[in-house]
């Protein structure tokens, strides 16, 4: 908010320095965010904080806020009310002319309102049209400058109403009632805008209509024109959360409602109303009419608040005296009544309606007495041990060897697009959608890493032919009734001009492998998609189901790997090779127990025997492996796959997979002629499955 | 008996033959030569071993060791000039390395910078005993806002634009009625305290790091997806003081250098008293310059004193009972330690960002 320098020194004499001030403020009060020269005067730029608004929002109030500051400080400031003094026409009494009935006394505690009649609506003196120029508020006629004035000076909203233009009763007398409207009532404001109000909202009117939303802006009917001759002017009080609703849901930001919406103090009311009627006295002539009418409360209930000294120092790390506690607490006009030596009852001013508990108190004194005067001091140690974070253990052990292992770590938008979504099946039932998305393709919150990671990741195309990368990240999904958050991991690798998609597979396969043995976890299954999503009609989201594995860890399926969809990749003009792993990392982190059981290495010689069998195109290597395995049982130490060959020099549809078989038992030296025994059984095995031992 | 001196002055002649070969060879070439002619596979000592059975049984074993010495002695030679054929060799071709080529790199990837900066942070806060705690990132409005003091229909509650999720359905894990179930992006991390404190009791020090969201524009410095860290102690008498003496130490371990720190009057719902926490500007050492907007401080977060009613929402006594809390902004501090200028590039998936780290 804009605060005038000169206008700031017409309420203190001993003001400091521009630049100083900016200081002092920024230190102790708020932060004054911009200090410009603007003729001979300076404006400051103040972001009052929203618990000081109703305090701040004037110049008088940041002026006395000031003076306090000063006052704590050791130098004496004179804090100068202005001018309000003016003189009635006996010979008009306001009650002949206007009553006043409040039909909501909880949205509206205090109502006030005087009269000028025979005024002349013309443009404001320059010193007044020059004051809001500069705090950027464009001047209207006298009477709109006015209250304009009085509001950025004393921080009270008032209205000004062409009291001829208002509707009589029988009596001829004007009488303005505050109500909720009624239902789909009309009122047309100020910037000619038509408005629908509903009953939750407030107005100011008289039996023609509403005249004005209460607290937020006036109403074209009863405004002020050139034309206008005698006034009533409102000051009000209006409940907060009653304007803070109306002016959100009408979209109505206003100097008023602002103000109203963080709370006024009621107390402020007359000395406002009477600023106001003494200026336009002043520059609009006219003869104000005797009297006032004010209805509801006209005092500030002011609560003591109990005070303890010794809390205030535990809470600061401070050892002030009563003395200076009282000194600061006195500075900002609180009234002090001491309890005992540790315990007063302190009131604060009518105008500080942020005051209402004892830390509120306690803030007061540290910030006045200055942070910088706090010495730092280490706690005394504290009885905690914190818990370990298995789950953080995990990410950062996982994110280490994927890096190690030549993986880039990325980091994404957490939203997908309908677009995005739909291209990569996910399921929009399961979709969580925001009400109020910043854009298309951020209107979902994502319940699968990979389709917003490869969006962003392809573009890196650009600057490298080769991409592992990886995300960990949460991801939302709506099932079983309930959103369920969790935690992925997702690790891609994409090579450029290349289709040799198994490779990629099979790299990405055995880096997983490797970390997930380094996560101490041993019981892993690689289960072929096509076998575990039947019917799914050879796709799983977006795996292309017959080139992907299923991941289960001690036997629960965790994630799944393998190749992105061919009609994927061809949308979006990606090679065909990319390779896509997707994990419940939350999962995982449960199973990675780390409860490692060390196995006796076996004292026994090994034998290693290497076989090679020729099979169809799609037999997988694992059902090989299997029945080497399950022939060989305990006798076999280890079964790896060391050649694989398709293609010339073989029969079309056939490939060659070549095992190294390792012999050793964990109870006994094995002999040659078991071994031998062994292997001839395994080979008929194989030969009997129909492979070709070669 | 003469046969067998005869025998054994042939293999010490052949001994002194073969060792005077190795002794006057020029080249390794020539060793080889010299080894396959006698110890080789028909080698002149091999095949002497070989016609073993025609000595005399009870030389045999006199016989045996003699060629065995012998073949022990031409071995030995054999390699001392071996060794100094290598040498030569080395000293005749090693023309020295130039050790100026650049490194062939084993191709390593590369973590995130906010991984780098989180890692950081929660170093020094678990060396000074806190613990690492996380919390959900969609959440409801109670924990979000209205257990922090920051009630419905209040302006204070605009400080914190709002994703609001479409879902009237609950979080899976919350099994009590809550008063606010509305569900939205969490706008910070502050909620994590209210479910720690719900799970807890004092005293416990804890940081909260995590994603959080804010319905805002996007432009070079604000971003609606970003990182905080959350701090919060809490004991008996945990006083300003002390978050001054641990903000202190932190900012010096996390920068290297002697850092000071100034705490400002603030407003935040949440804690009373609240400030403002500046260090003095690293980039013109206080002097003032563009990045610090020539004032010599940088603003690195909010903190402050936790507010009674927040005590109130998780039912702590509240004579009991005080602590402080703080929040940063991460990519604050990856832009300034990392100096970059953009807040965008943390979330765009460029690998030219992360390969940097």
């Amino acid at each position: 908010m804009k605060y005038s320098y000169l206008w700031l020194k017409d309420f203190l004499l001993n003001i400091p320095q521009p630049k100083k001030l900016a200081d002092i403020l920024t230190m102790r009060s708020w932060e004054v965010e911009d200090l410009k020269r603007s003729g001979d005067d300076w404006i400051l730029d103040i972001s009052i904080l929203p618990n000081r608004m109703s305090d701040a929002s004037g110049h008088m109030g940041v002026a006395r806020e000031i003076s306090a500051i000063l006052n704590v400080g050791g130098s004496k400031s004179k804090f100068i009310l202005s001018d309000t003094a003016f003189k009635e026409n006996k010979s008009k009494i306001l009650s002949k002319y206007l009553t006043i009935r409040v039909l909501d006394r909880k949205s509206c505690p205090r109502y006030m309102a005087r009269a000028v009649f025979n005024i002349k609506v013309a443009p404001s003196p320059k010193w007044l049209s020059d004051r809001l120029i500069k705090l950027g508020v464009a001047p209207i006629n006298n009477i709109v400058d006015v209250t304009n004035y009085v509001l950025l000076e004393t921080g009270q909203p008032l209205h000004a109403f062409d009291y001829d233009k208002l509707t009589k009763n029988s009596k001829g007398k004007v009488e303005i009632l505050v109500r909720k409207a009624s239902d789909k009532e009309k009122i047309t404001t100020l910037d000619d805008q038509n408005r629908i109000l509903s009953s939750s909202d407030l107005v100011i009117a008289d039996k023609g209509g509403p005249l004005a939303i209460a607290g937020i802006k006036g109403g074209v009917r009863g405004g002020i024109s050139k034309e206008t001759k005698n006034i009533i002017i409102e000051a009000a009080n209006f409940d907060p959360i009653t304007v803070y609703k109306t002016s959100k849901k009408l979209n109505i930001e206003t100097d008023a409602a602002k103000r109203f919406a963080a709370g006024l103090p009621k107390t402020q009311i007359p000395g406002a109303l009477n600023r106001a009627v003494y200026l336009i006295n002043k520059i609009a002539q006219g003869a104000p009419v005797s009297g006032a009418i004010d209805t509801g409360a006209n005092k500030q209930s002011n609560i003591a608040i109990p005070f303890s000294l010794g809390r205030t120092n535990s809470m600061l790390g401070t050892r002030l005296s009563a003395k200076q506690a009282r000194s600061i607490l006195s500075a900002i006009g609180c009234t002090i009544k001491l309890i005992s030596k540790d315990l007063f009852r302190v009131t604060p001013p009518s105008h500080r309606l942020d005051l209402v508990r004892d830390q509120d108190l306690i803030e007061e004194i540290g910030r006045l007495y200055g942070y910088e005067n706090i010495k730092a001091e280490a706690p005394k140690i504290l009885a905690y041990a914190p818990e370990t974070n298995s789950a953080r253990i995990t990410r950062n052990k996982t994110k280490d060897f994927l890096v190690k292992a030549g993986f880039i770590e990325l980091r994404t938008y957490s939203f997908v697009g309908e677009a995005l979504a739909a291209a990569f099946g996910l399921r929009k039932e399961e979709l969580i959608e925001l009400d109020n998305p910043m854009s298309e393709d951020k209107k979902f919150l994502q319940p699968m890493i990979t389709p917003r990671l490869l969006a962003e990741a392809m573009n890196n195309f650009k600057y490298s032919d080769e991409l592992n990368i990886f995300e960990i990240s949460n991801v939302f999904e709506y099932s079983d009734n309930k959103i369920n958050e969790r935690e992925h991991l997702t690790a891609i690798r994409a090579i450029k001009n290349n289709d040799d998609t198994l490779n990629n597979f099979r790299i990405v396969k055995g880096v997983l492998s490797d970390m997930l043995a380094a996560l101490g976890l041993s019981d892993v299954i690689w289960r072929p998609a096509d076998t575990v999503f039947k019917g799914n009609k050879n796709k799983y989201m977006f795996w292309s189901t017959s080139s992907s594995a299923v991941l289960e860890v001690d036997g629960k399926s965790i994630g799944v790997v393998g190749m992105l969809r061919p009609d994927i990749s061809s949308g979006f003009s990606w090679p065909h090779n990319i390779v896509v792993a997707e994990i419940n990392f939350s999962k995982l982190v449960q199973e990675s127990n780390e409860e490692h059981e060390y196995r006796l290495p076996s004292r026994y010689p090994e034998a290693v025997r290497d076989i090679a069998v020729l099979v169809d195109g799609n037999t997988l290597v694992d059902e090989v492996g299997s029945e080497i395995a399950r022939i060989g049982k305990s006798l076999i130490r280890d079964i790896e796959l060391f050649d694989y060959y398709e293609g010339e020099n073989l029969p079309e549809g056939k490939k060659s997979l070549a095992f190294r078989v390792i012999y050793q038992s964990q109870t006994r030296t094995l002999s040659g002629k078991e071994i031998d025994d062994m292997h001839k059984n395994i080979i008929t095995a194989l030969s009997a499955r129909g492979w070709e031992v070669r | 008996m003469k046969k067998n001196n005869d025998e054994n002055t042939n293999i010490l002649s052949i001994k002194n033959d073969v060792l005077q070969a190795i002794h006057g060879a020029n080249s390794a070439s020539e060793l080889n030569k010299i080894y396959n002619a006698y110890l080789g596979k028909n080698g002149v000592l091999r095949n002497l071993l070989r016609s073993i059975g025609d000595i005399p049984a009870e030389k045999r074993p006199g016989y045996a060791k003699e060629i065995h010495n012998v073949i022990a002695a031409i071995e030995n030679s054999l390699r001392d000039k071996e060794g100094v054929f290598l040498e030569n060799n080395i000293q005749t071709t090693d023309k020295g390395l130039d050790i100026t080529m650049p490194g062939i790199k084993i191709k390593n990837g590369h973590l995130h910078p906010l991984t780098l900066i989180e890692r950081r942070i929660e170093h020094i806060f678990s060396s000074l005993g806190f613990g690492v705690v996380e919390g959900p990132e969609v959440e409801d409005e109670w924990h979000n806002f209205d257990a922090l003091n920051i009630p419905k229909n209040h302006p204070a509650r605009d400080m914190w634009d709002t994703f609001w999720l479409r879902s009237k359905q609950k979080i899976s894990n919350s099994k009590k009625q809550i008063p606010s179930p509305r569900l939205l992006l969490r706008t910070h991390t502050s909620p994590v305290q209210i479910r720690y404190m719900e799970m807890h009791e004092p005293p416990f020090r804890i940081i909260v790091p995590g994603k959080v969201y804010r319905f805002e524009a996007t432009d070079a410095s604000h971003e609606l997806q970003f990182n905080q860290v959350e701090g919060l102690m809490v004991g008996k008498d945990i006083s300003v003081a002390n978050f001054k003496y641990i903000i202190g130490v932190f900012f010096e371990r996390f920068f290297g250098t002697k850092i000071n720190v100034r705490l400002r009057a603030s407003y935040f719902p949440f804690t009373e008293p609240s400030f403002e926490v500046d260090i003095n500007c690293l980039f013109c050492s206080g002097k003032g310059c563009s990045t610090c907007g020539h004032s010599g401080w940088l603003e690195m977060g909010g903190a402050g004193m936790v507010h009674s009613e927040v005590f109130n929402a998780v039912k702590y006594d509240l004579k009991l009972v005080q602590g402080f809390a703080f929040g940063f902004g991460l990519e604050r501090f990856a832009m300034m330690k990392y100096r970059i200028p953009d807040i965008r590039l943390f979330n765009s998936g460029d690998i030219r960002l992360s390969q940097q780290f």
